[in-house]
C-alpha cells in the first residue's frame, strides 16, 4: 500500500469514528430534558404556538421521533398527535426540505371564528416529500361546541409545497388516485377562493415524454367561493366536474354544483344543489354490468344544524334511464354518524334494464314493466339498517320459453349487515306459461307466492313460504299426457347453501283440484287430494336427487313412502329407492287407476268391486324402462266381488316376496324363490258357499306361481287347481297355465247357481293342462258328467278373446246313455222316454249363445225301454221345427192319446251362420224324420221338409215354447 | 307346318293361365251399406213373418207332421253372411256405441279416416274427461270394427288376406253415411266436413 491510500484510510477511520462518537452523543442528547425543552422553546418561538413534546428521541438513521405531540394556539386551534416522525435526508436539508413525515392519530381542532380572520404571516417555506397520516381527525369548533368532526382520515401525500405570501399554494401527488393534485387558494378568509385540481401523475424520468399541464386531462376540477362577511350570513359555492374519478372499483364521471347559505352565528347552514353522473351504472361495475348508458341527475336541498351536527335532507330528487326517485333524511354525526331516518322512493325502475344483474337463463329474458323501489334508512353507517319494499304491478316476462302475461310483486325487504332478510314477500303471476312446442309444456293462470328469504354472507340462503296455483296445466309434446285445472297449494322451504353444490327443497303440496290425462288413464284428482311431502336434497352438479323421505297420499287409494336417491333426474332417471306403503287400499287403485281405463275394453270390470287393505315394501332399481322391483306384498281383508252381489271371494289374504324386471327377465333361475302365502277364507256364487283354501305362492323373476294345489270345496264336491303358473305375470300376464279336477261336484247345485234348468247328476273329470297363450285358452282332456242317468263327456274345451266382451267358447261333447226321460222332464219339453245318445262337434258360444255346432243326436233302443213321446212334447217339437202350434192337428181319434210310441227319435243339425241345417233320424226322399212312429199304434212321425231355420227364428221358437208351456197339453 | 302349327297353339294354350280369385265384392259392399245403416244410420228392416206350415190329415192315429219354413235370414240377408251370434254383438256394440260418439262427431272431434276408422281429429273444447272418454270410446270403436271386417270375412269363407278389402269396402259406407257436418279424411289424409 503506497502512503496515499493509506492515508485516505486512516481518514476514512478517523472520519466514522467521528461520525459514531457524534450520532452517538446526538442519540443520547436529543433524547435528554434540556434538549427536548429547547426544542419546545425554539418551535414554539418559531411558530407563535406553543409546542409541547412528551418524548424526544433519534431513530437510526436519521427520524426523529416526538411522541404525544401537541401544538395549540389558545382559542384558534389545537393539534395532538400521538406520535409524528420526520425523516431528514442530508440531501434535503439544504433545499429546506424535509424527507417524510409520519403522523399517527392526529386531531386538528380548528376554532370557526379564528379561521375567518387574517392568517398569520408566516415566512416558513417548506417542502415535504412524504406526508403520511393516519387515522386523522378534524374538528371544527364554534366556542366549546364542536361544528363538525371529520374522523378516520387517512392521507398518503408526496412533494408537498407549502408557503406562498398572499395565498396557499399546495401541490401534492395523491397515490391513491394516481395523480397529482394542485390546491390553490386565494383570498381572505372570508372571500376565500379555492381551486383543487387533481390531474393523472404524469410519467418521470428524463426520456419520458411530457405533455404540457393543460394537455393532461383533470380527474378532478373543483372550484369553491367562500364569502362571509362579519356578523352576516355566508354563502358559499361550489362547482365541481370529475371525469373518471376513481372511488373503489368506480369510475365516475360527471359534476357537482352545490350553494350553501350559512347565518351570522354559524350555526344553521342551509344548501342546495345539482349532481349529475353520466354512465352511472357502466361507471359503478364497469366489468360486471351492461346496462345502457345514461345520465343521472339529483338535485338536493338541505339544513346542516351546526349545534347539533345534524344534517337533514329535505328534498332529494333523482332522475336517470333507471328510474326517478325522491327522498328525504336527517344524518346525525354525534355521538357517531348515523342516519336518524332517510326515505327514498324510486320510480319508474325499467326493469329490463337491470337483467344483466341476473344470472343466466334470466338474464335471456324480456321483462315490460316497471318497478318501484322503497327504501328507509336507519342507523349508524358501519350498522345500517335498510328497509324497504321492492313493487312492481304489471310485469310482463317472456322468452323462448316462458310467458308471464302480469306479474305483480311486493316483497318487503331489510337489510343489516351482513344480512339480507325479505319477508312476507308477496308475488302474484297471472297467466304463467312455460314450454315450447316441442317440449313439455305447463302453465297456470294463477299463482301466488308469499315467501321470505334470509340471506347472509357465507351462511345458506333460505327461501320459504307458501305457494298457490290455479288453473295449473301441463302437457307433454304429443298431448297424450295432460293436467289441468291443477290447484296446488303449500308450504315449501329451499335452502342453497354457500359453496355446495346441492339445494335443499322441503315442502307439503297439496291438490285440491286437478284433472290427469296420462294415455288412455283420467283421474279427477278432486276426490283423491293428492298430497306430497318432500324433504330432499337436489345436487345440480351431479343432477341428483336424493329423498331423505318424500310421502304421497291419495285419499282413497293409500300412501306411500319413498325414500332414495334418484340419479340423472332431468334426462334419464334411474332409481334407488325404497318404497313403503301400510295402508294401501287395493279398492280405491282400482277405482280410480283401472276402472275408468280399462272399463270399454273390458266391461266386466264395471261389474267388479275389490277391498281390502295391502301394504307392500320394495326396493326400486333402475331405469324406469328396466326397473327391477324387490321386496314384499301383503293384502289383508282382502275381497273380489260382483257388484250384484252374485259372487263374492274373500276374506283374502295374501303374503308375497316378490322380485319383479320391467325389463327383458334374465333366463330361468335356479336358485328357488322366496314363497308367500295366499288364503281365501271363503267364497260365494250365488246362494253357494265354497270352502277356504290356502297356498303357497311365489313371485320371482316376474314368475307367478302357486306351489301347492288350490282345492275349493264347492257344489257337493271339490275343485282342485294344480301347477298354476304365469311364466311372466309383468309383461304377458294372459300366459297362463294349469291343471283342472272335479270332483263329484252336484249338477243340480252348479245349475242353480248358474240359474239354468236344474240338472241331476254329478260332474267329474280333470283338464291335465289348461294353457292361455294370448288371446286363446285352450285345454287337454276332458271333463265327464254324470247326467240325466247317463254320461256327458266334454272336450277339446277352448276360450277365445277370454276376457273381451266378445269371449268364444269351444268344446266338444259326446252324450252316452242320457235318459231322455229325465231330459225331457227337467226341460219342461213333454214327456219323452227313451235313451239318447250322440255327439256335438266342435260347439261355439259366443256372446252366451251358440254360434256352430255339428250335432248328431238319437235314440237307441234298450229292452225294457219304452219309447213314447208326449203330445205336449210333440207340440213343442213342431213348435220348434215349424213355428207353429201343432195343437189343432191332433184332433180326431189322435186326440185320444196323450202319448204316442217310437221307434226312432232324434236329428243331425249344423248351426254356422245362424243358419241352423235340421236333418232327421232318417231321410226318406226329401223327407228327414225328426221322429219315426214305431209299428205298433198309438204312433207317430215327425217329419221336416225343411233343413234351414234361421237361428234367430229358433231362439224366438224356444222362446215361444216357453212361454207357451201352460197351452199345451 | 303343320307340326309347327301345332306346337304353337300347344304352347299358346299351355301359356294362358286363368286364375280366379273370388271376392264377394259387391256382396260386401251391400253387407257394409246395410250394417253401417243398422248401426250408426237407425234401424234395421223389420223381420218378415214365417210361412204358416202344411196341413196335415187330423183324423189318422197315425199322426204325419210336415214341417215345412223357409228361414226368415234366407229371405232377407245379402248374398254375405253378415249374422251370426259375433257379429250381431260386435253390431250390437256398435250401435250402443254410437250414441256416445256422435257428440263428439257433431262437434268435430272426431272424424272418420279414410281407412274407416275413427280417429280424434281434434281436444278443441272438450275437458280431459271428454278428451279419456273420446279416446277410449274411438278405441273401443275401432276394435270392433276390425273385428266385425274378421268375423265377416271368417264367418263367409273369405281369406285373412282380404280382411283389409272389407275394410276399405266398408270405409266407403262409414264415409258415405256420414252426416252433413261429420268430418271426414280424403284419400291425400286431409280432413273436410261433409
Amino acid at each position: 500500500m503506497t502512503a496515499l491510500p493509506r492515508a485516505g484510510l486512516k481518514l476514512g477511520i478517523i472520519l466514522l469514528v467521528l461520525f459514531i462518537l457524534i450520532y452517538g452523543a446526538l442519540f443520547f442528547i436529543v433524547r435528554s430534558a434540556k434538549v427536548r425543552t429547547w426544542v419546545q422553546a425554539q418551535l414554539s418561538e418559531r411558530s407563535g404556538s406553543e409546542v409541547r413534546v412528551a418524548e424526544l428521541r433519534l431513530r437510526p438513521p436519521f427520524n426523529i421521533v416526538a411522541e404525544a405531540l401537541e401544538v395549540s394556539k389558545p382559542g384558534e386551534f389545537l393539534f395532538t398527535a400521538g406520535r409524528l416522525t420526520a425523516t431528514i435526508s442530508p440531501f434535503d436539508v439544504l433545499s429546506r426540505t424535509l424527507h417524510r413525515v409520519d403522523v399517527e392519530k392526529p386531531v386538528l381542532q380548528l376554532d370557526l371564528q379564528e379561521m375567518m380572520k387574517s392568517p398569520s404571516k408566516t415566512s416558513a417555506k417548506i417542502a415535504l416529500r412524504h406526508l403520511n397520516v393516519q387515522d386523522g381527525t378534524i374538528i371544527l369548533k364554534k366556542d366549546e361546541a364542536t361544528v363538525f368532526e371529520l374522523p378516520k382520515i387517512n392521507l398518503a401525500a408526496e412533494n408537498l409545497n407549502l408557503g406562498q405570501q398572499s395565498s396557499i399554494s399546495l401541490r401534492a401527488d395523491v397515490p391513491r388516485l394516481n395523480g397529482e393534485a394542485e390546491l390553490q387558494m386565494t383570498g381572505q378568509p372570508r372571500n376565500l377562493i379555492t381551486e383543487i385540481v387533481i390531474r393523472p401523475k404524469r410519467a418521470q424520468g428524463l426520456f419520458a415524454p411530457q405533455k404540457p399541464k393543460d394537455a393532461v386531462p383533470e380527474l378532478i376540477r373543483l372550484h369553491a367561493k367562500l364569502h362571509a362577511p362579519e356578523n352576516q350570513k355566508a354563502d358559499a359555492t361550489i362547482e365541481s366536474n370529475f371525469h373518471d374519478f376513481v372511488i373503489g372499483e368506480a369510475k365516475i364521471t360527471g359534476s357537482l354544483d352545490a350553494r350553501v347559505e350559512i347565518d351570522a352565528d354559524w350555526t344553521v347552514a342551509v344548501f342546495s344543489g345539482h349532481s349529475a353522473l353520466t354512465d352511472f351504472f357502466g361507471a359503478i361495475r364497469p366489468d360486471a354490468l351492461q346496462l345502457r348508458n345514461g345520465t343521472a341527475t339529483a338535485n338536493f336541498a338541505g339544513a346542516f344544524a351546526l349545534p347539533s351536527k345534524t344534517l337533514s335532507l329535505k328534498t332529494v330528487e333523482l332522475s336517470s334511464p333507471f328510474g326517478t326517485g325522491v327522498g328525504k333524511g336527517e344524518l346525525q354525526f354525534e355521538p357517531q354518524a348515523r342516519i336518524a331516518n332517510a326515505n327514498l322512493t324510486i320510480r319508474e325502475i325499467p326493469l329490463d334494464n337491470f337483467k344483466t344483474l341476473l344470472p343466466a337463463p334470466f338474464d335471456q329474458w324480456t321483462y315490460q314493466g316497471r318497478g318501484q323501489l322503497e327504501l328507509n334508512f336507519q342507523g349508524a353507517f358501519d350498522a345500517l339498517n335498510v328497509k324497504g319494499v321492492v313493487r312492481t304491478d304489471t310485469l310482463q316476462i317472456r322468452s323462448d320459453s316462458m310467458n308471464v302475461a302480469k306479474l305483480a310483486v311486493a316483497a318487503p325487504f331489510e337489510w343489516m349487515k351482513p344480512a339480507l332478510r325479505f319477508r312476507d314477500a308477496k308475488l302474484n303471476v297471472t297467466n304463467l306459461s312455460y314450454g315450447a312446442k316441442d317440449r313439455w309444456r305447463g302453465a297456470a293462470e294463477q299463482m301466488q307466492v308469499n315467501a321470505s328469504v334470509d340471506f347472509k354472507a357465507n351462511e345458506p340462503l333460505k327461501i320459504s313460504g307458501q305457494f298457490a296455483t290455479a288453473g295449473g296445466k301441463f302437457a307433454s309434446p304429443d298431448n297424450s299426457r295432460v293436467g289441468e285445472n291443477l290447484r296446488v297449494s303449500g308450504p315449501f322451504e329451499l335452502i342453497f347453501p354457500p359453496d355446495k353444490n346441492s339445494n335443499s327443497v322441503t315442502g307439503k303440496f297439496t291438490m285440491e283440484t286437478g284433472e290427469i290425462l296420462w294415455g288412455k288413464f283420467f283421474g279427477d284428482l278432486k276426490a283423491q287430494k293428492p298430497v306430497l311431502q318432500l324433504d330432499s336434497d337436489y345436487f345440480r352438479g351431479e343432477d341428483r336427487l336424493i329423498c331423505r323421505r318424500c310421502h304421497l297420499t291419495l285419499v282413497k287409494v293409500g300412501s306411500v313412502d319413498v325414500a332414495g336417491s334418484i340419479e340423472q333426474v332431468t334426462q334419464t332417471p334411474a332409481l334407488r329407492l325404497q318404497v313403503r306403503s301400510t295402508n294401501f287400499s287395493p279398492g280405491g287403485f282400482f277405482e280410480f287407476f283401472l276402472l275408468e281405463t280399462f272399463k270399454r275394453q273390458y266391461p266386466v270390470l264395471e261389474k267388479l268391486a275389490v277391498d281390502g287393505q295391502m301394504g307392500f315394501q320394495v326396493q326400486l332399481q333402475g331405469g324406469l324402462d328396466g326397473l327391477a322391483v324387490a321386496g314384499e306384498l301383503s293384502l289383508k281383508a282382502g275381497e273380489l266381488r260382483a257388484k250384484s252381489n252374485d259372487w263374492q271371494i274373500g276374506p283374502i289374504a295374501l303374503t308375497l316376496p316378490l322380485q319383479i324386471r320391467l325389463a327383458e327377465i334374465d333366463n330361468q333361475s335356479s336358485v328357488s324363490p322366496r314363497t308367500g302365502t295366499l288364503s281365501i277364507e271363503k267364497a260365494r256364487f250365488g246362494k253357494q258357499s265354497l270352502g277356504g283354501m290356502t297356498t303357497t305362492v311365489s313371485l320371482s323373476n316376474n314368475a307367478l306361481q302357486f306351489h301347492q294345489p288350490v282345492r275349493i270345496g264347492v257344489f257337493g264336491g271339490e275343485i282342485e287347481i294344480s301347477n298354476l303358473f304365469w311364466p311372466d305375470a309383468v309383461h304377458d300376464p294372459k300366459q297362463v297355465s294349469f291343471s283342472v279336477e272335479a270332483k263329484r261336484l252336484r249338477l243340480e247345485e252348479l245349475t242353480e247357481t248358474l240359474n239354468w234348468h236344474p240338472f241331476s247328476g254329478t260332474l267329474t273329470g280333470s283338464i291335465p293342462k289348461v294353457q292361455s297363450t294370448g288371446s286363446l285358452l285352450q285345454t287337454r282332456g276332458d271333463i265327464q258328467a254324470e247326467l240325466f242317468g247317463g254320461r256327458a263327456r266334454f272336450g277339446k274345451f277352448e276360450i277365445e278373446n277370454p276376457f273381451s266382451s266378445l269371449a268364444s267358447i269351444k268344446l266338444d261333447a259326446k252324450l252316452n246313455g242320457i235318459q231322455l226321460d229325465q231330459l225331457s222332464k227337467t226341460f219342461e219339453f213333454g214327456r219323452i222316454s227313451g235313451i239318447l245318445e250322440g255327439s256335438i262337434e266342435d260347439l261355439v258360444l259366443t256372446d252366451g249363445q251358440p254360434s256352430e255346432l255339428r250335432a248328431d243326436l238319437h235314440s237307441v233302443e234298450r229292452s225294457g225301454v219304452e219309447q213314447r213321446i208326449s203330445v205336449e212334447a210333440i207340440n213343442k217339437i213342431t213348435v220348434l221345427s215349424s213355428g207353429q202350434n201343432a195343437g189343432a192337428l191332433y184332433g180326431g181319434l189322435a186326440s185320444f192319446f196323450d202319448s204316442f210310441r217310437y221307434s226312432k227319435l232324434g236329428f243331425r243339425a249344423n248351426l254356422k251362420n245362424d243358419r241352423l241345417t235340421l236333418r232327421g233320424v232318417e231321410t226318406r226322399g226329401d223327407q228327414e224324420f225328426l221322429v219315426v212312429g214305431s209299428f205298433l199304434p198309438p204312433t207317430v212321425n215327425i217329419i221336416s221338409h225343411t233343413q234351414e231355420i234361421a237361428f234367430s227364428e229358433l231362439m224366438r221358437r224356444l222362446e215361444r215354447i216357453k212361454s207357451d208351456k201352460s197351452d199345451v197339453k | 307346318m303343320l307340326k309347327r302349327t301345332l306346337i304353337a297353339a300347344a304352347f299358346f294354350i299351355s301359356a294362358c293361365v286363368t286364375v280366379n280369385i273370388y271376392f264377394p265384392a259387391a256382396a260386401v259392399e251391400r253387407a257394409a251399406e246395410q250394417i253401417v245403416k243398422e248401426t250408426w244410420g237407425g234401424p234395421g228392416e223389420p223381420a218378415k213373418a214365417p210361412p204358416k206350415p202344411q196341413s196335415t190329415n187330423p183324423f189318422s192315429p197315425m199322426r204325419t207332421v210336415s214341417l215345412n219354413v223357409i228361414g226368415e235370414a234366407q229371405a232377407q240377408e245379402a248374398d254375405i253372411n253378415v249374422s251370426n251370434p259375433a257379429i250381431r254383438a260386435l253390431k250390437d256394440s256398435i250401435k250402443q256405441r254410437s250414441n256416445a260418439i256422435k257428440p263428439y262427431m257433431d262437434r268435430g272431434n272426431v272424424g272418420i279416416g279414410q281407412d274407416g276408422l275413427l280417429a280424434i281429429r281434434s281436444t278443441d273444447g272438450l275437458n280431459l274427461k271428454e278428451r279419456a272418454e273420446a279416446q277410449q270410446l274411438v278405441e273401443a270403436e275401432n276394435r270392433d270394427r276390425e273385428s266385425l271386417y274378421a268375423e265377416i270375412a271368417k264367418a263367409n269363407g273369405i281369406p285373412k288376406e282380404n280382411v283389409p278389402r272389407i275394410k276399405n269396402i266398408f270405409a266407403k259406407s262409414w264415409i258415405e253415411q256420414a252426416q252433413p257436418g261429420w268430418w271426414i279424411q280424403d284419400s291425400q289424409g286431409n280432413w273436410r266436413k261433409k
